[in-house]
Parts: C-alpha cells; structure tokens; sequence
C-alpha cells in the first residue's frame, strides 16, 4: 500500500530497468506509522535527488466517540470507530492512498476527507522546510 | 493486477468512455448480471458460489471451536484467506499469496470485521473457548472485480452458514448472528467517467480502483484505493455516493432488502 502511494509520484520514466528501493524502519509504533512512513519516504526520495511530479504527504483521520479527529493515537485507533489514512500530493489535490476501516455516514466522510486534506497540507508544509532547511545549513557553511 | 492489454483495445475503451459507453454495452453505473448459489460444499459449514458476468468466485466458510486472542477473550475470531488459483487468470502463479490475494483478503475481512456483519460477542462458548470462522475465497475465474464477488460470496456464504454445535456437544446446530449486510462496490475512472463493476479490460487500463463497503443504513464500513493511479477529492466523494446507492440496489435486488437471505 505505501508503494502505491508514493509510486504515482516518481518520473519512474528516468529510470529504465532499474529499481528504487525505500526502506522504512518504525522505531516505535503509536498510530500513523504508516503516514509516518509515507511522509518520511517522499522526503527521502527527495532528498536523494530522485525527479518526483510532487511530494506525498500522508495523514490519518478518524472517528472517537462520534467525533471526526485527525490523526489518532494508539488506543483511539484500537478503541475509536473509524480509520482511514490518507495520502495526497497537496499540490495538486491528486489522492494516491485512501484506506478507511469502521463506521461512518457519508456526512462523516466527506467532513474525515476535508479534514484529511487540512493534516496533509500542514505535512506538506513541514516536508518542504525540512527540504529547504537542509539547502539553507549548505549556504551558512 | 499485471494484465497486459493491446493498446488499441485501451484507445478503443477510452473513445467509449467518452461517450459514456463501455465495451460490453452496459451504462456506467450497471453491474453484469449477478448470480448467487448457496450451499455447494456440503463438507464446508456455509458456502457460496458468486458469478458477476464471467468472474467467478468460490467461498467456503468452515465454523469450529478454537482459543480466542489472549487480548479478547470474550470475541469469536474471523479469519480470511483468499487463494487466486492460477487456473482462473494467466496472471495467476501458484505458490503463498501474493500482493493481491492479501489485498483482497484484507478488504474482504475488513467489510465483515468492520460492518459488524457476524456479532462476535455472541461467538463465545461455555468453556471458554469461542468459535473461529475462517472465510476462504477461492477465485475461480478472473474476469475483473474480484472485490465485489468476493465479497459477496463471504456475505452469502455467512448468512447461510451453521454453527457446527451438535458435532462439539454445544447443543443444537444455529445460524451465525447475522447483524449487517456488507455491500462492496468498485468503480475505477477513466477518463473522469466513473465505472461500477469493471471488467478486467477496464480494469486493466484503469490506474486505480476505489472500493466502497457500505451497510444497511448506507453507512460506510470499508473503504481501499488500489493501483498506481491517482484520484481527486471530488471524484472519491462522487464515487462513495455513487457506491453507497448501488450497494442498497444491489442487496435489495439479492437479499430483498433483510439480511436473512
């Protein structure tokens, strides 16, 4: 699953009879390892000089005790009523993961999806600075 | 899943899809004729066997006591395994599961899990034990959207399942408690027109898949976007309404609306 979510992304067309290999480590699962994965993958991709149409950034929603939150830790993932990561290239609004386990009306979904797209955007933000950041430090030296 | 199609067949779709015509003559939102037969394996507690147009799925469900999770003791246990018999597609290889068997598998299980289909709480027994279901999808023949056959098949295999209790000394044989009826829908998008039920070709040339589950209240139990492909927020929030009516079509039309078959 994480594959497809970053795989839409990579110009794959530069890299003929080859192959990119990702590995993710989890340190400590809490919740989100999965976007934690993603998000820390897209800017590893980047970061290694590998040509992407954009950067992916990976976020949960859920459903604890009827409300619709972002991002759940372990024990509202076990004990809410709903899960569903989300990735996206924010850029372009295009949604290349979308996973949801649990109960939800349509009203509920559409608010999970928008809600989804808020966290995304806030990643996404992070994920360049850290990118710009690393130029940056390069510059000061 | 790794189909190789002819490219004039893929344009030949395409053009269709323009004009809101598909290959096989249907509308977009109209699924190929769905036939359900239950209770073909005798030896299997429940057992179903689901043809939607050419593709074709097997599911047995076998019920029998076992130790429940140390972390739920007072839940039955739902297992789910998905076998792609290599005769049913020339993508299929023999040997353990791969990418796709898992994939399926899991939405599979995630659509009865999720739903609330089976009551687990009511699965336990007086010694402590409780009853394991394992659901075991075989697809015979691959002809696009396994997802929703199979599916269906462990929907159908389930509602019509007994409890084995006489052959453990539980007491008399029973049905499983049956609380909601899972409905998956797939629809893939080509070219910004949205297709229910794909057939492999549609399938095959579309790069990615979106699979709805949805309850008796229309309520959403499941949910997974598969392939390489990409989909906007808006199309995903026009593919759950659309899906979410037709999953109510389609359990009306073959369990007449009640989960009791």
């Amino acid at each position: 699953m994480s594959r497809e979510a970053i795989d839409p992304v990579i110009i794959k067309e530069f890299y003929p009879r080859s192959t990119i290999d990702i590995f993710v480590e989890i340190l400590q699962a809490d919740a989100g390892t999965r976007s934690a994965g993603i998000n820390a993958a897209s800017v590893a991709l980047a970061d290694a000089g590998v040509p992407m149409r954009g950067l992916i950034s990976s976020c949960a929603v859920g459903k604890v005790d009827d409300t619709v939150v972002l991002d759940l830790v372990k024990e509202e993932d076990n004990y809410g009523q709903a899960d569903m990561p989300v990735a996206m290239d924010v850029r372009t609004g295009e949604v290349t993961l979308l996973q949801m386990d649990g109960h939800l009306t349509l009203d509920e979904f559409e608010q999970a999806l928008e809600l989804g797209k808020i966290g995304c955007a806030s990643i996404a933000k992070m994920q360049r600075e850290a990118l710009i950041q690393k130029y940056r430090g390069e510059e000061d030296e | 899943m790794n189909d190789v199609i002819a490219e004039i067949k893929r344009d030949y779709i395409y053009e269709l899809a323009k004009r809101s015509e598909r290959a096989d003559g249907r509308a977009l939102d109209e699924y190929r004729p769905i036939q359900v037969e239950v209770g073909l394996i005798g030896k299997a507690e429940g057992s179903a066997r689901v043809k939607v147009g050419n593709t074709q799925v097997l599911v047995g469900v076998k019920i029998q006591p076992g130790e429940p999770f140390p972390d739920t003791p007072d839940t039955g246990v739902i297992i789910t395994n998905v076998e792609l018999v290599p005769l049913a597609s020339p993508s299929f290889e023999p040997g353990p599961p791969d990418e796709n068997a898992i994939e399926l598998a899991r939405v599979v299980d995630r659509g009865v899990r999720e739903s609330g289909a089976i009551d687990l709480s009511e699965l336990t027994l007086p010694d402590g034990k409780v009853w394991l279901i394992f659901i075991d999808v075989h697809v015979l023949d691959h002809d696009g959207n396994l997802m929703d056959a199979a599916a269906l098949g462990a929907l159908a295999a389930l509602v019509h399942a007994t409890k084995p209790c006489e052959r453990y000394g539980y007491g008399p044989d029973a049905p499983l408690p049956i609380k909601e009826s899972p409905i998956a829908v797939t629809a893939v998008d080509l070219d910004g027109e949205i297709m229910l039920d794909p057939s492999l070709d549609e399938e095959t040339i579309a790069s990615s898949k979106l699979t709805v589950i949805s309850g008796l209240q229309g309520a959403l139990a499941g949910m997974q976007k598969s392939g390489t492909g990409t989909l906007s927020v808006e199309e995903i929030a026009r593919i759950v309404k659309l899906a979410s009516s037709k999953a109510m079509q389609i359990r009306d039309d073959l369990f007449g609306g009640s989960t009791d078959g």
